[in-house]
């Protein structure tokens, strides 16, 4: 992606903050998992519950600080117009500083027992999961994302000219601001507290921000592969309105026990279980994109890492939220390990994944480098990616051990009974944590020093080769895709099915075989199908990627078929034959006495993944370049 | 735009909008004043109300350790139903001194302390422990170790509001969350009705029986006897470090400034003081009420004992 307008340019700041409050989030985590190892370590120099309101805190404005990035970065693009005011995106940038080391002064006054309380109103720190800050804080805030709206819809063009990635992007940002409104107040109740956190939790990460990720992937994906904004704009139009239908009512998941009633239970487990399915349709526009285009994309770890945040948002945020979602599942998993199974890879998935992808857009865009060395930015995918599933075992399996212990045979944890029962999933989700954080200093590595590894522009590249098209590395057909999925979604089923068995009497009783065995195979196999499902996207991306970059370079010799000679009814079969015996990578030249675009539409037909490019256009010699890429 | 899909576009819009109505409907049936919802204003204990409890809770981020209705950081218990296991005296010994677990001499104290207060409380211990099942488990068996929370300096008002507040968890009606574990429940009621063998179980021990005939010979040894079964050691350190109240550790002998800034010297006279009433002089810099007086609990002997343990700690 290109600059096109010089204010492109202050997301720099805004991704290079974001990087840093990222790797101190992830410090918290891995002190979080050594905490639960040994819950004596610094106790009483920072405490277990300050050092996770850091973890926490650092997860949501990370990733709204890679959100601001991006929007300044593309929002020139989509409004065709420089930022109005620069000088109001660079204090905004200075404010997040100002905001992040406040409420890390302000944070650890927890271990005394210090909130602040003026007015009624804790401003110092409140102590409630996610959000911990203070007033102070949460006024600032509202105030940065009221900012943050005015800087982003004033760079867009009229109303009347607005697409749906314009509207996608207002009503996110006008929602991320007012539904933070909820979170200005003190409520005396703890069901009414609960009833309005979830406006700030839920509607934010299930809604708003889910919208933000919608647009900004359907925009990434539209200058990735050339699609066309009107296919885009559909595609975002229907994945925020599934959101919306699904998630507005899904939110009453959370209110199944928190002092709410009883109806509570059947609207939660209707509507939520019905919200994977603006993820699918996500996962599929994802899948369909990436089959577009004719000019080879460089960057592909940004692709990477979009596809990474679509495929984590379809386990995490829809799968293991689904497993979860029935009031009768519910029952049991809520308040264990079992939810931050989902958590963690829903939230770091879907937007982390997101905005890191951008990150790997942006950077190498505003330091005006266009091929760079990516096998350190892999690695650090990959890291990422199986450190987080890795967590994920961790968590679920450790939490279904503690739903056993816990809730069904009623041990108790300050007896000392549950602490153990847990201790070998505690140990396995330090050393996955660390697997993470390698994959996270590899990323900080990576970005910083992005220059050092900046390739010359060789036209073509030397030492091009087309790609050999193994059983791993063929184009992915919308059957494959399905099969995948449906073999993504069959052990989330096992999962589901394990936490509905937790009911019967027999388990009840105290045989554990059922809902072992199901989380026991339920996990590992999710997990397992989703490792082998991205490499096999992302191979057959490589792999389409490639040939496109040979047929891109000319490199290799051509075939020329001139059927012009021909009888018309052979004319066809000949060519076809000939498409086929190309090899990836490889090019035809086809020439003909008339326009062939009937041919482009059979093997459109045909779902034949190739390119098409007129040398001749008549009227008397139409000379086609057609190029196989797989 | 074709018009087929405009409309669909159209009817979606519709459907979110009537979606958005139900979901009014639904938020305002849940808060109506029918339902009869605890109002944590009128919860109080012992002069604190729960809000106020809420304030020090939320003060404290106790949500980023435990759960409350099941929502906050999966490292410790759930709090919302604990009042109704363990009760409020044992709550009371607990939040003094949360770095160890009160023993059973400690949470009686409380419970006489309750009962004096004119508190609606159990009228004596045994009935206290049928109420609250939880306590009695829980001073059999973690009764003077060490707990995995850290030793948060709660003052006396705010374990008060504590109190009042989770008094006020315990009333929320959750729906059957968490469910009612089958076995352990059946268990649970077997236990309420023994009393036996638990140490230092029964009314104020005279002789101090836990101490033995050896340790009547040796006043160090009993002190610390006395000392470990009162739960003394979860509040004051013997290596110097600050816990909750002072350390023993040189304390004999030692000047101690007072909050009133007066000092006195810290000899026999002002510790037995001190342990049977520790409110007449305290120490400067740490909370007032949060130690229970010992008066009546513990026999002079016992007392001089730990006066002489105390003195041992140099």
């Amino acid at each position: 992606m290109e600059i096109r307008y010089p204010t492109q340019r202050l997301a720099y700041g805004y991704f290079l903050t974001m990087l840093v409050l990222l790797a101190v989030q992830v410090a918290f985590g891995l002190l979080l998992a050594l905490q639960q190892i040994d819950p004596y370590l610094l106790q009483g120099i920072l405490n277990f519950n300050v050092a996770r309101a850091f973890h926490l805190n650092l997860g949501i404005v990370w990733i709204v600080t890679g959100f601001a990035g991006t929007l300044f970065f593309v929002g020139p693009l989509l409004g065709g117009r420089d930022i109005r005011h620069p000088w109001l995106a660079k204090a905004l940038l200075a404010a997040i500083w100002v905001i992040v080391l406040w409420t890390a002064c302000t944070l650890p006054l927890a271990e005394k027992g210090i909130a602040g309380w003026k007015f009624g109103q804790p401003w110092l720190q409140q102590g409630l999961e996610y959000l911990e800050a203070g007033r102070v804080t949460d006024v600032l805030l509202f105030i940065g994302f009221i900012t943050l709206a005015f800087l982003v819809i004033g760079m867009f063009p009229r109303r009347r000219d607005w697409n749906e990635l314009h509207w996608g992007l207002a009503i996110g940002l006008v929602g991320l601001a007012s539904m933070w409104i909820a979170a200005l107040f003190f409520e005396k109740t703890v069901d009414l507290q609960e009833y309005f956190r979830w406006y700030v939790v839920h509607y934010w990460v299930e809604g708003v921000w889910e919208i933000i990720h919608i647009s900004l992937v359907g925009f990434l994906l539209a200058k990735f592969f050339d699609v066309d904004e009107r296919e885009v704009g559909f595609a975002v139009f229907w994945g925020v309105g599934m959101v919306a239908l699904t998630g507005l009512l899904g939110n009453a998941h959370h209110y199944f026990w928190i002092g709410t009633p009883a109806f509570w239970q059947f609207w939660g487990s209707l509507f939520s279980a019905l919200e994977p399915v603006p993820l699918l349709f996500c996962m599929i526009h994802v899948f369909l994109d990436a089959k577009h285009g004719d000019r080879p994309l460089h960057n592909r770890v940004g692709f990477y890492f979009l596809f990474g945040s679509a495929l984590f948002e379809q386990v995490g945020a829809g799968i293991l939220g689904f497993t979860q979602t029935f009031a009768l599942t519910n029952l049991w998993e809520h308040g264990t390990w079992v939810t931050p199974a989902h958590g963690h890879m829903a939230l770091f998935g879907t937007f982390g994944f997101l905005v890191i992808g951008a990150a790997y857009v942006a950077i190498p865009a505003i330091q005006g480098i266009r091929r760079f060395d990516q096998r350190l930015s892999k690695f650090a995918f990959w890291t990422l990616f199986s450190g987080m599933l890795g967590m994920v075992l961790s968590f679920g399996l450790g939490g279904t051990v503690e739903i056993f212990v816990y809730r069904v045979m009623g041990l108790d944890w300050w007896g000392g009974q549950v602490r153990p029962a847990m201790a070998f999933w505690r140990g396995t989700l330090a050393l996955f944590g660390l697997l993470f954080a390698v994959g996270i200093v590899a990323l900080l590595y990576d970005l910083f020093t992005l220059r050092s590894r900046a390739l010359a522009e060789e036209e073509p590249p030397a030492g091009l080769q087309p790609p050999v098209l193994t059983a791993w590395r063929r184009p992915l057909s919308a059957f494959e895709l399905g099969t995948w999925l449906a073999g993504l979604w069959f052990p989330g089923l096992l999962i589901t099915a394990g936490l509905f068995s937790l009911n019967l009497e027999t388990v009840r009783m105290g045989d554990a075989t059922v809902p072992y065995t199901l989380a026991g195979i339920g996990y590992p196999a999710l997990l397992l199908v989703t490792v082998a499902f991205a490499v096999r996207f992302l191979r057959a991306f490589e792999a389409r990627q490639a040939a496109l970059e040979v047929l891109q370079a000319g490199a290799g010799e051509e075939v020329t078929l001139d059927v012009r000679d021909r009888p018309m009814p052979q004319r066809r079969e000949v060519i076809l034959g000939t498409y086929t015996r190309l090899a990836a990578g490889r090019a035809m030249v086809l020439v003909n006495d008339h326009d062939p675009r009937h041919l482009y539409g059979h093997l459109k037909h045909l779902r034949a993944d190739f390119t098409w490019r007129y040398l001749d256009q008549g009227p008397e010699v139409w000379r086609v370049r057609i190029g196989r890429l797989g | 735009m074709a018009e087929v899909e405009r409309n669909y576009r159209r009817s979606a819009i519709v459907i979110l909008g009537v979606m958005a109505l139900i979901w009014i409907v639904l938020g305002g049936a849940s808060f109506v004043s029918e339902r009869g919802r605890p109002d944590p204003d009128a919860i109080t204990f012992e002069g604190q109300n729960a809000v106020q409890g809420k304030r020090t809770f939320q003060a404290f981020n106790c949500m980023d350790c435990h759960t409350l209705v099941g929502n906050g950081a999966y490292f410790a218990p759930d709090l919302t139903f604990i009042y109704k296991k363990a009760g409020p005296a044992w709550l009371s010994a607990y939040l003094s001194s949360p770095g160890t677990w009160p023993t059973k001499p400690v949470v009686d104290l409380w419970i006489d302390r309750l009962h004096q207060a004119g508190a609606p409380h159990e009228a004596d211990e045994a009935a206290y422990y049928r109420a609250y099942p939880g306590a009695l488990k829980r001073v059999r068996e973690r009764g003077g170790r060490r707990t995995l929370m850290p030793n948060l300096p709660f003052t006396e008002p705010q374990i008060r509001s504590l109190v009042a507040f989770l008094d006020y968890t315990s009333r929320l009606d959750t729906e059957g969350w968490p469910p009612i574990p089958q076995p352990t429940h059946a268990a649970l009621l077997r236990e309420t009705s023994t009393l036996e063998g638990i140490p230092g179980a029964g009314p104020a021990p005279q002789g101090s029986p836990a101490a033995g005939p050896a340790a009547a010979q040796d006043p160090v040894a009993a002190g610390r006897a006395t000392a470990v079964q009162m739960g003394c050691l979860a509040c004051h350190s013997i290596n110097g470090t600050r816990l909750v109240g002072p350390t023993w550790k040189g304390l004999y002998g030692s000047a101690v400034p007072l909050a009133d800034g007066t000092t006195v010297k810290a000899d026999e006279s002002y510790l037995s003081t001190s342990i049977l009433d520790p409110n007449a002089q305290v120490v400067k810099s740490f909370p007032p009420s949060v130690m229970p007086p010992f008066k009546g609990r513990l026999s002079d002997q016992q007392v001089q004992d730990l006066v002489a343990y105390i003195q041992s700690l140099q």
